[in-house]
Order: structure tokens, then sequence, then C-alpha cells
């Protein structure tokens, strides 16, 4: 395919992006000169400990944040503000309460100014794609967390997005649903070829999905490894030895990536060393037994079938 | 029903005089007589186009500023401070200055009734627009929303809440600068009514007007307010439906 070419321009290009807040006590590095290039229609996946600033980078993809240093290229145009090219999804649906799915889903149509009937139709047709045509006169509160799920993907996609911008939006979800939500996602994917980056957590959920898993090391976020997933779509879960190896490897990767704090004494000579020693712990501690505890129970449970 | 029974039985025992405490009877017929000679409707008619002009306009003035107040963090510091400070305030107490600006006349109770009503409402919008998810702002921003459809389509809806609520003080508020009006100083209206009937000593009159504010107050929450409330409530999903 052509835009998978070798030297079509990327959709996205990050270019030494750096994110910096400043507060009252100090100034706090969120993500440090990430460079990262996405080719039109490639699926990424980020994963990272929590705080790694991953969801910072979707926001400033989004325009919705400015970033500190570096640039941001969109379809080789710097990125300078929102645009509907580049819809973020959150970890909450987001979904307006004072209008049912098919107008939540008309929002973006009707701000661009499209006709009442091309919306309609246009959103009829994405909330077939996530099969929710028959609650299109449901408001929100009556909609379960997989549902509302749905119709914020079914809302990003009405507007044919250049890049889907995805936050953590299954982590609320139970396993199950999660399962649902992955194959739909897949299949709209599939469907519509949109890029999507995608920020998780949760090591199997980007094995199943990404084309190339992007891991974040913590504090300040910069990239440790990008690890291609080479596997055929539609993927289901467990249905592949390889997807259980390649949760190692990133499972590993993410523990044994260093916090970086060598460099960041070097940058703040006078930070704390008490503090640094909570930053590791939270490293290995709260970011990661947990987390991985639950891959490898998975991983487990899958090389165990497989032994059998 | 059984509550004017047991007042009529409270009367017929004479534990206290008639002109202290009329029954119901006696109340009926002040309903009557006064509604034969004309002075109730027009007091009825007076006080109510009072009323929905001063709150009209409060309604009107108090949502645009609470939007706007509650957007602009410039705003909020200067007008939104004083708004605060103007809320602990009385409203009847600003009657002295409007007769003074205005003279013995609608505009001055206008006055009295926007002021009290004005910064009700204009304080619940702002509470209501502060309130706003800024995820909610965050998505509507993303999907192209700015500027007056921003204000359409995403902060005047979210906001709702809120501004119902600033609505029903508003509208209580107003009631009460009302009265406190037209008991003290301004002629015609109910409140005038129930003056006249403490001046002449006709207890009956005092306590039909008295029931009649009740009626008006009970019909306007139940067959306003409450119903734009529980619209609102069921529609965000914030209570249960009824039904």
């Amino acid at each position: 395919m052509a835009n998978f070419g070798l030297y079509g321009v990327p959709k996205l290009l990050l270019k030494g992006v750096s994110k910096t807040y400043a507060s009252a006590r100090g100034r706090t590095d969120a993500l440090h000169q990430i460079d990262l290039s996405v080719k039109s229609g490639e699926f990424i996946c980020i994963v990272g400990p929590s705080g790694c600033g991953k969801s910072t980078l979707l926001k400033l993809i989004a325009g919705l944040d400015a970033h500190s240093d570096g640039e941001i290229l969109a379809d080789g145009r710097q990125v300078s503000g929102p645009g509907t090219d580049r819809l973020l999804m959150f970890q909450e649906p987001a979904l307006f309460p004072w209008l049912n799915v098919l107008h939540n889903v008309e929002f973006g149509l009707k701000m661009a100014g499209v006709s009442e009937k091309e919306r309609r139709a246009k959103a009829h047709g994405v909330l077939e794609l996530v099969n929710l045509v028959k609650f299109r006169n449901a408001y929100v509160h009556e909609l379960s967390g997989g549902m509302k799920q749905k119709v914020a993907l079914a809302r990003a996609l009405v507007m044919e997005p250049q890049v889907l911008l995805m936050d953590e939006p299954f982590a609320a979800l139970d396993a199950q649903t999660r399962a649902t939500l992955h194959e739909e996602l897949q299949q709209a994917w599939l469907a519509t070829k949109k890029t999507i980056v995608f920020v998780t957590h949760n090591i199997e959920e980007a094995v199943r999905l990404a084309d190339r898993v992007v891991v974040f090391s913590s504090r300040p976020g910069r990239i440790c490894r990008e690890i291609p997933v080479n596997m055929a779509r539609p993927r289901e879960s467990y249905s592949y030895a390889g997807i259980a190896a390649l949760i190692e490897e990133i499972a590993a990767e993410l523990k044994s990536a260093p916090p970086d704090h060598a460099k960041l004494d070097l940058a703040n000579p006078d930070r704390d060393r008490a503090e640094q020693d909570t930053a590791r712990e939270e490293w290995c501690g709260e970011g990661y037994s947990q987390k991985g505890s639950v891959s490898y129970a998975s991983h487990s449970g899958v090389a165990g079938r497989l032994q059998s | 029903m059984l509550l004017i029974v047991v007042w009529q039985a409270a009367c017929s025992l004479n534990i206290w005089p008639e002109y202290l405490f009329p029954g119901p009877i006696a109340v009926l017929n002040s309903l009557i007589g006064s509604l034969r000679n004309g002075t109730l409707l027009v007091s009825l008619y007076t006080s109510l186009r009072r009323i929905v002009i001063g709150f009209g306009i409060s309604l009107a003035g108090g949502v645009i500023t609470g939007l706007l107040v509650g957007r602009s963090a410039l705003l909020h510091d200067t007008i939104g401070s004083i708004m605060l400070g103007l809320q602990t305030l009385p409203s009847i107490c600003w009657l002295p200055l409007a007769l003074l600006w205005f003279g013995l006349s609608e505009r001055a109770i206008l006055f009295v009734i926007i002021m009290g009503a004005f910064v009700a409402v204009a304080v619940s919008t702002e509470a209501g627009v502060r309130q706003i998810p800024p995820l909610y702002l965050q998505a509507a921003r993303n999907m192209g929303a700015r500027g007056y459809r921003l204000y359409r389509d995403v902060i005047i809806p979210a906001a709702l809440p809120g501004m119902i609520t600033g609505m029903k003080l508003g509208w209580s508020f107003a009631w009460r600068s009302l009265m406190a009006g037209e008991l003290l100083y301004v002629n015609l209206g109910l409140g005038h009514l129930l003056m006249m009937g403490r001046e002449l000593s006709d207890m009956a009159q005092v306590v039909m007007v008295m029931l009649l504010l009740i009626i008006i107050g009970l019909i306007s929450d139940k067959l306003i307010f409450a119903r734009l409330e529980s619209f609102v409530y069921e529609r965000w999903g914030l209570k249960k439906s009824v039904r």
C-alpha cells in the first residue's frame, strides 16, 4: 500500500517534543525529547507507567495543550491548536448528557456546519459500524460503560479524522466488554484505515491492537523502545502463541527500563535524594508489579493452555 | 380540607376573639367581597405584572452576566466578587435609595425586585458554568466548537441545572422583595392589600391575602419550576425517572 511506503510523509511527526509544567513547587518535566514518527494508517500503542506523560502527549498532538519545546507535525503541518483532523477520545466517554446518542454523534458535524440530512446519514453509518443504531434515541445515562465508549468512538469516527488519539479509552471497562470493544475497534480500524495512537497501561491490550508498541519510561516521559507487532488481523485474545511471547518481551522491557535518574541528577542537581528513591519505588512497586502480575497471570493462562 | 375543618373548629371554640384569629368563613367572605369590588383583581394584576417584568429582566440579565463571569477570570475577580457582596444584602434595603432615585413609582419597586433576583440568578448561573466538567469543554473544542457555538451548544446546556437553581432562587427572592416593598411603601399590589387589612383591623383580609400568596407560590413552583427541574434532571440522568 502506498501509504505504508518508506518515503511518504509521515502522518504524525514529533521532533524533540518536551513538556514542562510550571507550578508553585517548581518545574515538572512531563515529557522529555520525544521523537516519534507515525505512518498513515498505522496503529500505535503507547505503554508506560502511570504518570509517564503518555496522556499529556496525546493532548499535545490534539492541540489541546501547548508543547514547551520541539515540533509536532501533522501531515507536514505544524500543530498549533485543536483541529478535527486529530480527534482525542478520553478515558471517560465525555458524551454530552443533554443530547441523545444520535445528536452526540452528530455534534462535530453540526459544529462544522454540515446540513442536517447529511449529518443524519453519516451518523447512521458510524452507528452501524459500532452496532448501536437501535440506541440512537437513548440518552447517555441510559447506556452501559462499554456502549458509551462506542458512542464516543462513533462520535470521533463520524468526523473522518486523519488521526484518532485514544487515551486509555477502555481502562474503566470490565474484561469482557473490553474484549468486545477490541474486536470492534479492530473492525472499525480495518474498515476505515485511520491512523491511531492508543495510550494504555495494559500490555496485552497494546499487543493485541498495535502495529507497533512504543514503551515509555517514567517521569519525565521518554521513549525507551519501540517493538513492532507483526501478526495477522483481526487478532483475538489468546489466539496466537506469539502474543504471549510479545507480552513477555514488553513486560520485561518495562521492568528493566531504567527511570533515568542519572540524567535527572544532571538536569536537577538539587533534586532531593529521598524523592528519587520514592520515584524508583514507584517505578518498581506501584507502577509495575501490579500491572505486570496481571499480564503474567493471563500469560501463564495462555501458556497453560498451550501446554495442555 | 381537614385543615380547614380544624381551622373552623378552632375558631368556633372562641378561644381567641374573631378580630385576632379569623375563621375560614370570614376569610371566604373577605375574598368574595374584595373580588366583587375589584380591589383583589387590581392588586393581583399589579403584583403579578411587577414580578413578571422584574423577574424577566433579572433572568435575562442574570443568565447573561453569569455566563460571562463564569468564563472569564477577570470578570470573576471584579464583578463576581461584587455580586457575592450584593447577594448578602437583603434587596429591600435598596428601597430608600430606589425611592430617592425613582420616586414612589413602578420603577422603584422594579429596581428592588431586580436587585434581589438578578444577583441570585447570576451567581447560580456562574456556579453552573464553573461546574461544567473540563472534559466536556475539551471534547467540544476538539470537535471544532468555539465562540458563540461553544456557548449555545455546550456551555448553556451544560450549565442548565445551575441556571434552574438560580431561576428558583431568583423567583423567591423577587417575591420577597416585592412583598416587602409593597408592605412598606408602594401603592397597589397584594402587599398593599395586606397592609390595608392591617390598618383597617380586618384580619380576615390579611389572612386571605396570605393564603393567596401561598397559593401563587405553590402554583408557580409546581407548574413551572418543578416541571423544568424534573425535565432537566431526567434528561441529565441526575435522578432516576419517576415514571
